[in-house]
């Protein structure tokens, strides 16, 4: 994920700060059905409320990459008008991962927002 | 994979996109099929996002747009091929892997394989001058034999190559060789009478050749060739003697004409030197062929034979006969020169020749060093033992002793030190001395006077002891082999160098590049199996120490306790060590050799005693330790078989003196034979018995 946008307002976030995020939210949003890349990259926008965007050049090598952690699982289906597209859907182990991450999430959240007070809040 | 234009599925969309997708897939770099599922998904996923762009000007904005979205198609076909790979099922990341480790060690054996060829020896130690050190004085002075014996070898006058002189000679060598030849004594008298009668009708033929004609015939007839002429006397031809002989008593014997075409013949030149081919040619030339030349030619030969064998010796304890005499007395008087100064060369008290290299090996290995002194010296040798049976013959018995006494002396001078090879020579020339000196003894009665000064003279020629073999001269050649095999440095001190095997299993000192081609990977193999150097040579001399301490001992003493070279050499891994295995000296042999020549030479020295005790007191000792009381001997004569005194016993008028022999088992003294039933020495199915000298028989 290259950048973040508030509605109207662009900004860059750290890198390394956005590197663990990228695979939850695809295995989030999967978890809701299967999708092709195409679309997954519209439903990631769509669903973040424009916030997140993940780059064009993540989508592909990030989807790759969680299919041979066996966290999501591909396959190819042909339209009702004979184009093919590749399919991802999470996998039982993706499921379990997500939980996890949410979790942990959850508890950053926690811990960042006794730090911060209430900074952390949506304005 | 087909051309991303080809696709159906691409022909609407825009050629930059086109051309992105084909880099992104082209840097991928991975299988074929994966490349089309990337290439599918990128493809849906560009239409997927300009559908909605209707004119052709929009989709080419749009798309330029994403396609800098996706950013750079190197770097993205590098990610996606990574993600990729990580998706392969583990048993074709194992193949994957495997394969490259595989090639890797290819690779790494490649290059190892081209270090390792090319290394090179580098010749750091003059292991020759270590040689020549081991023989040489400590002060060289006109003492010194071997100028002597090299004039010798350079007066020395062979005889023809199998001709007559040569044939005769080796009929006291191999009485073995005395069977196969036909006698005129052997043929019935009906037979006898025969031939007579034949050489008596046809004599006139060889009476008409002209004298210079038959004398070339007869010059023919000393290297065993006869000349024949065949299609009516135009072609040169020739046979041997013996062939030529068989060929014209069969002929009598069947009362038929002998023809051209009853004798096998080969080429007409002897390709001998002196051998008289121009004369014979020159007959043909001018027309001068001899009258009936076949008859005159058979008279010629049946006549030189019937003189030749007619009183051959039917024992080796014979006297020289007429027809030895004759033939061989030309040519020991011809080398009088050379065996004088052999004699002269006896005399000295030493013998150091500094060797040398052989000029022809660049490389320069003690291997090829020059040694043409051993086959002269041992021609040298051979005339010696004639020169001492002619003057016997002569009636000059103390020249005859003189001449034993020679060879003995001369043996001494190579014994004890340098390399294994002259040390052997040595053993084999002392041997002939004291074998002739006994058969000498056996054959003619001694007066006291010759007996003691030849008893004197034998116990003299080893004053400070009998030299027994050393063998250390050996480490130096495995030494030499090695620094000539071994690069110098590197792992392990060295390793084998592959291109040297010819050298040491025997070829030509430079062998051609394509002869090396045909079994350089099994060179190489055996190369890099092989021991480091360091490893080599420790073990090498761990060897080495055992063997010499085995060479030190009585051939007794190794069978009581079954030692055995060989087995200390079968303990080294032969495929790590076969430089070992293929470079180590026949130690127990070479050791026993010395143990049999100090033996042979004791038991001389005591037989001499013996026989000067018997003149003096009209009988033999009842055992040995008389001649020791009585001061004859100094030691008594020790059998290196049981490690005990040899064995002793009286007979009639007579005595028997022998070893138990390489068998260890006294047979009661009887003499071990060869595979033709001839007594030798030293054989393990019988005693080596001294005395009386063993009788070699022709059965015929």
């Amino acid at each position: 994920m290259k950048s973040v946008g508030i509605k109207g307002i662009a900004m860059k976030f750290e890198s390394q700060l956005l590197k663990g995020i990228a695979p939850v939210v695809v295995l989030e949003i999967l978890s809701r059905g299967p999708m092709y890349g195409y679309e997954l990259s519209q439903a990631i926008e769509q669903r973040s409320g424009e916030i997140l965007t993940l780059g064009k050049g993540t989508l592909y090598p990030l989807l790759y990459n969680l299919e041979a952690k066996k966290l999501v699982r591909g396959r190819w289906e042909e339209a009702a008008t004979g184009r093919k597209r590749r399919y991802y859907s999470i996998t039982g182990k993706g499921e379990v991962e997500l939980a996890k991450q949410k979790a942990q999430f959850k508890e950053l959240n926690a811990g960042l927002k006794f730090v911060f007070g209430g900074a952390l809040s949506p304005a | 994979m087909a051309d991303i234009r080809e696709n159906k599925d691409l022909r609407n969309l825009p050629a930059c996109v086109c051309e992105f997708i084909r880099l992104v897939i082209k840097k991928m770099r991975y299988r074929k099929r994966v490349r089309q599922d990337v290439q599918d998904e990128l493809t849906a996923h560009f239409e997927d996002e300009l559908k909605d762009w209707p004119s052709d000007q929009q989709k080419e904005q749009k798309a330029r747009k994403l396609i800098a979205e996706f950013g750079d198609p190197k770097l993205l076909g590098v990610l996606l091929r990574r993600a990729k790979k990580r998706c392969r099922p583990l048993w074709r990341t194992i193949v994957a892997r495997t394969f490259q480790t595989v090639g890797v060690l290819v690779l790494c054996l490649i290059v190892y394989t081209i270090w390792f060829m090319s290394g090179k020896p580098t010749i750091s130690v003059d292991y020759l001058a270590q040689l020549n050190q081991m023989r040489r004085p400590p002060l060289l002075d006109e003492d010194n034999a071997w100028p002597h014996y090299e004039r010798a070898i350079n007066l020395y006058i062979e005889p023809v190559r199998d001709g007559v002189v040569e044939e005769f000679i080796s009929f006291r060598d191999e009485p073995g060789l005395l069977e196969g030849k036909l006698r005129f004594r052997d043929l019935s008298e009906d037979e006898q009478a025969q031939i007579l009668q034949w050489i008596q009708q046809n004599k006139k033929y060889w009476d008409n050749v002209p004298a210079e004609q038959q004398n070339v015939i007869l010059k023919c007839f000393e290297y065993n060739w006869v000349p024949i002429f065949k299609k009516r006397h135009l072609l040169y031809r020739g046979t041997s003697f013996s062939s030529m002989t068989n060929c014209i008593i069969e002929t009598i014997k069947e009362r038929k004409e002998v023809t051209e075409d009853s004798i096998y013949t080969a080429a007409g030149h002897a390709e001998k030197a002196g051998f008289p081919d121009a004369e014979v040619i020159d007959w043909i030339k001018q027309d001068k062929v001899p009258r009936n030349y076949l008859e005159a030619l058979s008279v010629a030969v049946l006549d030189e034979w019937i003189k030749r064998y007619k009183d051959l010796p039917k024992s080796t304890l014979e006297g020289l006969s007429d027809s030895e005499y004759e033939y061989i007395s030309p040519w020991v008087k011809q080398n009088e020169p050379a065996w004088q100064e052999f004699v002269k060369g006896s005399l000295k008290s030493y013998c150091y020749r500094e060797v040398q290299y052989n000029p022809k090996d660049k490389d320069r290995w003690l291997l090829n060093i020059l040694a043409p002194h051993i086959s002269d010296l041992r021609n040298l040798a051979r005339l010696g033992i004639w020169h001492s049976r002619i003057n016997l013959k002569d009636g000059k018995t103390r020249q005859a002793l003189g001449d034993c006494l020679a060879l003995a002396r001369a043996g001494s001078h190579w014994q004890g030190k340098g390399s294994l090879i002259d040390q052997l020579i040595g053993l084999s020339i002392g041997a002939f001395g004291h074998e002739e000196m006994l058969h000498l003894a056996q054959v003619q009665n001694l007066s006291a006077t010759d007996l003691k000064e030849l008893h004197q003279q034998v116990v003299q020629i080893y004053p400070q002891g009998y030299r027994l073999i050393n063998i250390e001269s050996e480490r130096l050649w495995f030494l030499d082999i090695v620094q000539h095999v071994f690069t110098d440095g590197g792992p392990g001190g060295g390793h084998l160098v592959p291109s040297r095997w010819p050298q040491l299993t025997g070829e030509t000192p430079s062998a051609s590049e394509s002869e090396l081609g045909i079994f350089m990977p099994l060179s190489a193999a055996a190369s890099m199996i092989h021991a480091r150097r360091d490893d080599t040579v420790a073990r090498f001399n761990e060897l080495f120490d055992k063997f010499t301490e085995i060479a030190k001992m009585t051939p007794y003493q190794r069978h009581v306790r079954n030692l055995r070279s060989d087995d200390f050499v079968s303990q080294v891994p032969k495929y790590r060590y076969f430089l070992i295995d293929i470079c180590t000296p026949a130690v127990d042999r070479a050791s026993e050799f010395g143990y049999c020549g100090k033996a042979s030479h004791e038991a001389t020295v005591t037989i001499l005693a013996l026989k000067r005790w018997r003149l003096e007191k009209n009988a033999y000792p009842p055992t040995l330790d008389e001649l020791l009381a009585a001061g004859y001997l100094k030691e008594l004569p020790i059998d290196p078989y049981s490690d005990k005194p040899l064995i002793y016993r009286r007979t009639d008028d007579d005595f028997v003196l022998y070893s138990v022999g390489p068998n260890f088992t006294d047979d009661g003294g009887v003499s071990g034979k060869d595979s033709k039933g001839q007594p030798r020495s030293w054989r393990d199915n019988g005693d080596t018995v001294f005395w009386p000298v063993p009788e070699a028989k022709a059965n015929r």
